[in-house]
């Protein structure tokens, strides 16, 4: 058996991390090329052609073009090519950041933040290093008792002796007149130092709001720099990698170049080498580098089809199997149902500043919406793969994640800084 | 003015002007029918941007039209044009004083532009958004949905209130009268969380409550910006209705009539 290389493993040296811990103001967005820009903008004239002129139904049920000839995986199969990364993957970089960290108690802040853009499929690593180290995570309180402003939630941690971790910073508030005083009282209490050691996550946007809400001295924000196409092809062939000994080639399907760079002995011997393959670099700048949003994309891109020719021409046991890539441009993405409805901008706004929300907070919240048109527009949303209903939550789908995104922007509301 | 100043007008310059006259009229129907069609079908900042085009495609074609005609009636020497200028000066201005001095007063507005279309605007205490700005006059719709149409002459004569100044932000205030009988800074704090906590705020901009004492209240203004123009009435109802929920929630009255004119103790 061929021995297995990092497909970047020339420039493995020298390049960073896959997960790299940096402060916030250090974030950058993959950025796509020009071509790609513009024809985002075609698309949107496009767009707007065949719904406000031709006033084109979407007939389509599934999100994707079907490729002739090739079909979807079966989700036992994308869960073996593609699963969710383990929690541990990121771990060396966090304890490399943490220990000096540690050590230092003097001179360092109490307390760390970190902040995640949604999705960032890194979120339970910070809990796995808490609970490597036996701090204590803290549970957030109930939505009632946020509005009555959980005093006994403070007092209840006002008094640990251990170091704690709080997991989801945007649980502790809401944003409603009387949801703001426990956020408030937490961050005082925590950047001063009085609640001993610990480590805040916080949602990205979840924090952009709350800079407005708390006008305190917080430490610089620590950060998973954003997955460029380099990382994004390390980081699905390592997730592909999971499954040996079987191993995947990734193809496109339109062209049949690879997507990701085969080990250089097999590239060698018969697959021509395309590491400029343009696919990872729309799908990095369409995920604003965020890899559970590149990772939900690619899954539901995954076909599949016998590769006779190339597993008889290689005669390679590494790769037993080719999976095709649809092409980028054959990608339909999540459409929001009526993008001029206001309800859809306040209701998927809601959303990402609380990292989810159940029925009941959100009627809480949009006093200004009827409780029965939140529904209606919940239920719509949902049929439009935009939202989905996870752990007692309402959220934001990866795959439409880039396109609420988008939406938002558009409306000049309050954005991330991811 | 001289007689020869005039071409002989044949046959074939007269179809002409009539052509171009016909092709003007022409262009500036199509324009003023499909600049606030293609407008109304766009959503955002570029909706705006479209809308302005109008008024400066019909004054092209205006003057474009007015040239060529021009061209076919005379020479254009320098003394012809002085001439004929000068003559349809004085013809006109004293016809059309008004009515030239709202055109001209249109121009300006469009060289100084103190206002755009989808600006909000006051003048002479009619409140409205811009939706275009004609050759002679400007329509505002106001939010009662009633069409104003102002001519440019008021741009003279009139201040203009422009509510955003042609940019993204527009203040809004929601007025409180409470009795004055209660803790100002707690009624502050709440309300500054009322503005905060609201969907339409625009958070890039600050949020302000000022306190005034009345002689029958104390007055608070909410001031705060709204995310979209449009959303102005529906972000000060929101703040009203907020509002006043979290200041019955903590027992504080609005002021009243009976407060403001006690019941005097009988004799």
């Amino acid at each position: 058996m061929t021995e297995r290389h990092d497909p970047s493993s020339s420039a493995a040296q020298n390049a960073p991390p896959l997960w790299e811990y940096v402060a916030l103001t250090d974030y950058q967005v993959p950025q796509d090329s020009l071509q790609q820009t513009m024809r985002k903008r075609l698309d949107f004239l496009r767009d707007w052609y065949k719904r406000e002129i031709q006033q084109e139904k979407d007939t389509s049920d599934s999100p994707f073009m079907p490729d002739e000839g090739l079909q979807q995986l079966p989700d036992w199969q994308l869960e073996q090519i593609a699963p969710s990364p383990l929690s541990q993957s990121a771990l060396p970089s966090l304890n490399e950041l943490m220990e000096p960290w540690l050590s230092n108690e003097a001179n360092n802040p109490n307390v760390m933040l970190f902040v995640e853009p949604p999705h960032a499929d890194y979120a339970d690593t910070l809990e796995k290093w808490a609970k490597q180290h036996e701090w204590l995570i803290l549970q957030p309180p109930e939505t009632k008792a946020i509005l009555q402003g959980g005093t006994n939630w403070l007092t209840s941690i006002a008094d640990l002796e251990q170091p704690w971790f709080l997991p989801a910073l945007e649980h502790i508030y809401l944003r409603h007149v009387d949801g703001l005083d426990l956020v408030r009282a937490f961050l005082d209490q925590a950047f001063s130092g009085a609640l001993g050691q610990g480590v805040i996550a916080c949602n990205s946007w979840a924090w952009a709001f709350l800079k407005h809400v708390w006008q305190g001295r917080s430490p610089v924000p620590r950060v998973v720099q954003a997955f460029d196409s380099d990382k994004l092809a390390q980081h699905f062939q390592n997730l592909a990698d999971q499954a040996k000994p079987r191993h995947f080639a990734f193809r496109q399907a339109d062209d049949g170049s690879y997507i990701i760079p085969l080990p250089e002995p097999i590239t060698e011997q018969a697959a021509p080498q395309s590491n400029d393959n343009p696919f990872l670099r729309h799908l990095a700048a369409h995920s604003r580098g965020i890899p559970g949003v590149a990772r939900a994309i690619w899954r539901d891109n995954l076909r599949t089809e016998p590769d006779k020719a190339l597993n008889t021409a290689n005669k390679n046991q590494d790769y037993e199997r080719t999976i095709w890539v649809a092409a980028w441009e054959a990608i339909q993405h999540p459409k929001l149902p009526n993008d001029t409805d206001p309800n859809n901008l306040f209701i998927l706004h809601s959303l990402l500043l609380q990292g989810g929300l159940n029925t009941d907070a959100l009627r809480l919240i949009l006093t200004s919406i009827p409780p029965h048109q939140i529904t209606a527009t919940l239920l719509r949303l949902e049929r439009s793969d935009i939202i989905t209903h996870k752990q007692g939550r309402w959220q934001v789908t990866p795959q439409a994640y880039p396109v609420v995104r988008s939406f938002l922007a558009t409306h000049n509301m309050l954005l991330d800084d991811f | 003015m001289n007689s020869d100043m005039f071409n002989d007008l044949g046959q074939a310059a007269l179809i002409q002007i009539i052509m171009i006259l016909v092709a003007s009229w022409g262009l500036i129907t199509v324009t003023q029918w499909s600049v606030p069609w293609l407008a109304n079908k766009i959503s955002g900042n570029i909706r705006y941007f479209i809308l302005s085009l109008a008024p400066v495609i019909r004054l092209a074609v205006i003057v474009t039209a007015a040239i060529m005609i021009l061209l076919r009636l005379i020479d254009p020497t320098f003394e012809k044009m002085m001439a004929l200028f000068g003559a349809m000066a004085v013809a006109l201005g004293f016809a059309f004083k008004d009515y030239i001095s709202s055109l001209i007063g249109g121009i300006v507005a469009l060289y100084e532009r103190p206002f755009r279309p989808g600006d909000w605007i006051d003048v002479n205490g009619v409140y409205g958004q811009v939706r275009a700005i004609n050759m002679r006059n400007v329509e505002i719709i106001t939010p009662d949905d009633t069409v104003v149409y102002i001519p440019h002459l008021k741009i003279w004569t009139e201040l203009i209130y422009n509510a955003n100044d042609s940019g993204d932000y527009l203040m809004t205030v929601a007025d409180f009268y409470l009795e004055p009988n209660h803790n100002n800074a707690a009624v502050h704090h709440q309300l500054y969380d009322v503005a905060l906590t609201s969907v339409y705020t625009q958070l890039a901009k600050p949020i302000t409550v000022i306190v005034l004492n009345k002689p029958w209240a104390t007055h608070y203004r909410l001031k705060a910006y709204p995310v979209n123009h449009t959303d102005q009435f529906l972000f000060i109802t929101d703040l009203t209705i907020r509002g006043q929920a979290t200041l019955e929630n903590m027992g504080i009255k609005l002021a009243s009539a009976a407060y403001a004119d006690p019941p005097k103790a009988n004799a």
